[in-house]
């Protein structure tokens, strides 16, 4: 059974759709930015700030199907603003995957959102009238804590009657929910799977506690915030928080093929695979594993792949470990291969990271172009084939896109143009 | 507490929640229920009225109430006590 992307969807600090996202992609534009948010203890993230749900949605007045535009009313009234962006791109990803002209089995339609402890933000705004007087806490708040309240207000709005949860593996949470809708499509069970990954929903406390425990960057480079993330240079610090929801459709390739639905890509293979480690610390054995066992699955050797999407978080221990892990793996080929990460244009997005990341790696592979690597004046190693600081042209065939969490999390998913077996 | 006041500050709360509710339509004789309000509408509904009336009415107190005619009295009731 294969497994093809057929639709996706971005909301970014920079670009609101994927169109948006692609040109941001291109010119190499970065959202980081310095912000007076006293939640973000260095005052440097890349923040969502221009998103408009009813602009989104007005693009797609065409389609006419009005139950769900009903639904989509009725479920983004009175929501905070992550859930309007991970309506937004869902429904441009159902848009593009064209399943809006088509009648599923609704029970063949699956949904995992990628996260866990999507809400600390919203129940830290809300505790300081909880401590003046509970009686008057908004009942509503009973279905807005749990990180479900996502997986019902998605299913509800596209009819998913399959199966649907959430699926939270720290900062790889994007990615394992992938490799689950495909583990779960290869099953036979659905035909569909939607996976979305809100933006985190921090408090100032999640990320005083980043701060504190030495994970988050920008101190440095406070006065210059687009300079603040830097994977793989000798000045990273640490991660930048940015903010970003994505959606992705998987699809088995039968059922693309049988309602003639675009193909954005292959999902060759994915591996999650855990160090059994409690604490931050990343492993070159267990991303070593992970990106073995991606390539296993999907049948192809090292000198398939053409591009890695790093994890590349701008942490030092992270970058070094990764870049490790990458030389353990293709040993004689790191200068064949090239490597860029994301983070420095939209930030460190967390639980959805892996999801924003899978977008950037099916768009570039698609366009056959590599975004810009930037930040990168001094490599902390030699002999990898780093991106450079503008896009260029490049013709994809094979792609790998890494991202790794806290408490020992590892996943590499492998997306090929075509076909390889 | 007076009756219009208490009404009037339902229907505060209802055009709150459900923006899209005419005015006109929000009337003594019909319910949360009949102007749109689903379950936990209903809900947020009568706690921000609770909250804007300074008042604190067991949730279950609400469950027989038909009407928002129902409700104010359910709220005078309370503010009286």
């Amino acid at each position: 059974m294969e497994v093809v992307v057929t639709g996706m969807g971005i909301v970014s600090s920079i670009g609101n759709n994927v169109q948006e996202f692609k040109e941001s992609l291109l010119k190499g534009c970065s959202g980081i930015e310095y912000t007076s948010d006293i939640m973000v203890p260095t005052h440097v993230c890349a923040g969502i700030k221009s998103f408009n749900e009813e602009d989104e949605f007005a693009k797609y007045s065409y389609i006419g199907n009005q139950e769900v535009l009903d639904r989509i009313k009725n479920s983004t009234r009175r929501t905070s603003k992550v859930i309007r962006t991970i309506v937004s791109t869902a429904f441009e990803a159902w848009v593009n995957a064209d399943l809006h002209e088509v009648s599923l089995d609704p029970e063949r339609m699956g949904l995992v959102i990628g996260g866990n402890n999507l809400t600390q933000g919203y129940a830290y705004d809300l505790y300081e009238e909880y401590q003046q007087n509970p009686s008057y806490l908004t009942p509503s708040y009973a279905l807005s804590f749990m990180d479900t309240n996502y997986v019902g207000i998605l299913s509800e709005i596209f009819d998913i009657r399959g199966e649907g949860f959430t699926l939270g593996a720290a900062s790889a949470s994007g990615n394992a929910a992938i490799i689950k809708g495909m583990q779960m499509l290869k099953s036979g069970d659905l035909d569909i799977c939607m996976i979305s990954a809100p933006y985190a929903q921090l408090s100032p406390m999640e990320l005083q506690a980043f701060y504190n425990v030495g994970a988050l960057g920008g101190e440095k480079y406070k006065d210059s915030p687009k300079l603040a993330c830097r994977p793989f240079d000798k000045d990273h610090e640490g991660f930048i928080y940015g903010e970003a929801s994505g959606t992705i459709i998987l699809e088995t390739l039968d059922s693309a093929l049988a309602r003639q639905a675009p193909i954005y890509g292959h999902v060759l293979g994915g591996s999650f695979q855990l160090d059994a480690n409690r604490l931050a610390n990343p492993s070159v054995e267990g991303e070593v594993r992970v990106m073995r066992k991606a390539m296993k699955q999907a049948g192809i050797s090292t000198k398939s792949i053409d591009y890695i999407n790093t994890h590349g978080s701008s942490s030092p221990l992270g970058d070094a470990t990764e870049l490790q892990a990458i030389r353990s793996v293709f040993e004689g080929q790191t200068p064949e291969i090239w490597l860029n990460s994301t983070k420095p244009l939209t930030g460190h997005c967390l639980y959805s990271a892996g999801l924003i990341e899978s977008i950037a790696s099916l768009i570039q592979l698609n366009h056959d172009f590599l975004h810009p690597l930037l930040n990168l004046n001094s490599p902390i190693e030699t002999g990898f084939r780093f991106c450079a600081a503008s896009s260029m042209d490049f013709e994809l065939k094979t792609v790998m896109n890494n991202s790794f969490g806290f408490s020992g999390i590892n996943t590499s998913i492998i997306f090929g143009k075509e076909r390889l077996i | 507490m007076e009756y219009q006041t208490i009404f009037l500050i339902l229907v505060q709360k209802i055009k709150e929640i459900l923006p899209e509710v005419q005015l006109e339509d929000i009337t003594p004789d019909v319910s949360l229920r009949d102007v749109g309000a689903n379950s936990i509408d209903r809900m947020d509904i009568l706690v921000s009225s609770m909250q804007q009336l300074n008042v604190k009415v067991p949730m279950v107190n609400f469950a027989k109430a038909q009407t928002l005619h129902e409700l104010v009295l359910i709220f005078q009731e309370s503010a009286r006590s």
